[in-house]
């Protein structure tokens, strides 16, 4: 987690000035009477990239002040944990996410109901490795339930799908 | 309209058999979803909020989302009961105590309590709101844009500064809720910010959609890669009123909660969590018996439960007196409330009286309808809990995004909540707390806008807001409870390093 902190305060740090230089040269700062449309964001991105800088020290602080003692068998526990998270992410998170990514993809293109069942299908199998019997009882249902809940009682407009019109 | 003829013309709207009925859905659905592992207020909230936009009138849409804020509430004391999973900040210290009732076959009698002293506190912070509030919304009338900017701002850094987590942290999340809320259509220049040639970014980013992403999505996902395995004490709950003696050693314990609760929750920032963590500390330094404080001891669920509820109610007297949200629930309100056109502030209770007073009598009959619907259902709450992550994961994710896509219906706003989620999911790895971001988001408008106003007042200068005697003295009671919060932080560093 040490790294990923100095990883992101740096992103972080590069942002802020990324945002200070684009509502400086884009935005406009204005006068202080009458401050421009890059005014307020151009002090968020300074303090976006100050914030980093600290959080960058703080998380060096940190590191250094820990003590060696009991350190390696800290290290074997925190090896066999984060081995356990990769294959979390591998095996759910990241099959999770694409679906995710995908169902948002074909939701107007495929309609509701085509990406809908698709995507619980998905899920059922891939994330949760459920059997094809359970997996299409949860999709019928769950698409069912969904569309009763936003297409009648709520009379959300739900796409068709524009590669069946 | 003196505050006996408003609560009587409240109670007249909110008794109307439509708001009657969107009073006990909130409190019903509010509590089914609160009682679900990782799912506190803020997400429940979020997860609701689309069905705003197809109820008409604002003060029936109010009432719904303040009965899902209440309901989620009590949701959440269940699962820290029978799960030891807080559903927030706010529940943890419930788990302490009321998870080792469970563990000795106690768990109706936590759950009891729980409900009663939420409903005890809940009541009692309503009274203090109906008396208090308008006072505060006159006191508020006067406000020029410089008095705004310096509430708005002392209000977000009390939000960082009292949340409990880190201060670096909180103050990115602040600094990026405003630039969030900088997107789209600069209103006095016209210019547009950050939207990189996206007609849909033109507008802004929708706040429901960010919520819903960060909340309830982030949630999701961090799930995903999370190896906690929740395990429930039981499901036969049994009795749930207390008995004589339970009452007895509780009694005090409520109303002493109550007390720190309300005016806790009055502050930006103070809210639940600081208030059921204060009220457990008072318990266990008051009781004759502190020893059993960690082991069950039924003081250690009422106290805490009583101060989060008290907080909850006394948190809208700063949202709907000076417009100021102090939590991310109570931003989702605020949110909301504009939504359906209404600015909260010291105008709301001349200008929306229906709204005040509406949303104020039907917290007394909210408060009611969940006392009610949790004594005797708690056994079916409990039964939610085994919903298994796999079901109820891929359901709320197609919540959101159904949700979000209603709101303009274009597909966009989907991916913007997948963009959101994933943001939520990496705040939760970095440990930070998106609060004070959300607040950020909400209350970025009138920042900006009372900022450049009080600049052209001022001929450009900031000494406006030190000059003006109302903002001077927010500016310095801001001063006072950071510098003794600093003291209070160091004193225990000191302590911990000698």
């Amino acid at each position: 987690m040490n790294r990923a902190e100095k990883v992101s305060s740096i992103v972080l740090i590069a942002f802020g000035l990324f945002v200070a230089f684009y509502s400086r040269q884009y935005l406009k700062l204005g006068k202080m009477i009458t401050p421009g449309a890059g005014f307020l964001p151009y002090w968020i991105g300074i303090a976006l990239a100050v914030l980093g800088a600290i959080w960058f020290l703080n998380t060096r602080l940190s590191r250094s002040g820990s003590g060696a003692r009991g350190e390696e068998r800290v290290a074997v526990n925190a090896a066999a944990e984060k081995e356990a998270l990769r294959g979390r992410i591998l095996s759910k998170f990241l099959p999770g996410v694409l679906l995710v990514i995908l169902y948002a993809w074909l939701f107007e293109k495929a309609g509701y109901l085509v990406s809908t069942a698709l995507f619980m299908v998905g899920w059922q199998k891939v994330v949760e490795k459920e059997g094809w019997r359970k997996t299409a009882v949860i999709a019928v249902l769950c698409a069912g339930c969904m569309y009763t809940l936003f297409s009648y009682l709520l009379k959300v407009y739900l796409p068709t799908g524009t590669w069946f019109s | 309209m003196d505050i006996f003829s408003g609560l009587i013309s409240g109670f007249s709207i909110a008794l109307t058999p439509i708001n009657l009925l969107f009073a006990f859905l909130g409190a019903l659905v509010g509590t089914a979803i609160g009682v679900l592992p990782g799912l506190g207020p803020a997400a429940t909230i979020a997860l609701l909020m689309p069905a705003i936009y197809v109820i008409d009138a604002p003060v029936t849409a109010i009432i719904l989302m303040a009965g899902i804020f209440y309901g989620s509430m009590y949701g959440g004391s269940t699962t820290s009961i029978l799960l030891n999973l807080p559903g927030e900040a706010a529940s943890v210290v419930t788990c302490i105590d009321g998870y080792q009732m469970a563990l000795k076959g106690r768990a109706g009698a936590a759950l009891g309590i729980a409900a009663i002293a939420s409903f005890v506190a809940g009541t009692i912070g309503i009274v203090g709101m109906t008396l208090f509030a308008p006072k505060i919304a006159g006191l508020a009338v006067g406000f020029g844009p410089p008095e705004k900017f310096s509430l708005a701002v002392v209000g977000l850094l009390m939000a960082v500064t009292l949340s409990g987590a880190s201060v670096v942290k909180g103050l990115v999340m602040l600094a990026l809720g405003l630039l969030l809320a900088s997107v789209g259509l600069d209103p006095i220049s016209g210019k547009t910010r950050f939207s990189f040639g996206v007609i849909e970014l033109q507008s802004g980013f929708d706040f429901v959609t960010l919520a819903m992403g960060v909340f309830g999505l982030g949630e999701i996902f961090y799930g995903l890669e999370s190896a906690i395995k929740t395990e429930i004490v039981t499901t036969k709950v049994g009795q749930v009123w207390p008995t004589m003696k339970d009452w007895v050693a509780s009694r005090m314990a409520i109303l002493r909660g109550t007390l720190v609760g309300f005016f806790i929750g009055i502050i930006p920032g103070g809210g639940a969590v600081i208030s059921s963590l204060v009220s457990y500390a008072v318990e266990k330094r008051v009781s004759k018996r502190p020893e059993e404080f960690g082991q069950g001891a039924i003081e250690g669920v009422a106290g805490p439960e009583a101060a989060n509820n008290a907080a909850s109610s006394s948190s809208f007297i700063p949202l709907l007196t000076l417009g100021i949200p102090g939590n991310a629930s109570i931003a989702m309100i605020f949110a909301a409330l504009l939504i359906k056109g209404i600015t909260p502030g010291p105008f709301l209770i001349v200008e929306h009286p229906d709204v005040f007073w509406g949303v104020i009598a039907s917290m007394y009959i909210g408060n009611v309808m969940l006392l009610v619907l949790n004594l005797p259902l708690v056994g079916l709450w409990a039964q939610l809990l085994r919903v298994p992550f796999g079901i109820m994961a891929p359901v709320i994710i197609l919540f959101t995004a159904i949700g979000s896509y209603s709101i303009q219906g274009q597909a966009f706003d989907i991916y913007s909540l997948v963009g959101f989620g994933l943001f939520g999911y990496l705040l939760r790895k970095l440990k930070f707390e998106p609060g004070a971001m959300v607040l950020a988001f909400v209350l970025g408008p009138m920042v900006e806008g009372s900022m450049r106003q009080s600049l052209l007042m001022s001929g450009g200068s900031f000494s406006i807001f030190v000059t003006r005697p109302i903002s001077l003295a927010l500016i310095g009671l801001f001063a006072v409870l950071a510098i003794s919060q600093s003291a209070v932080t160091l004193r225990k560093r000191f302590r911990t390093t000698t």
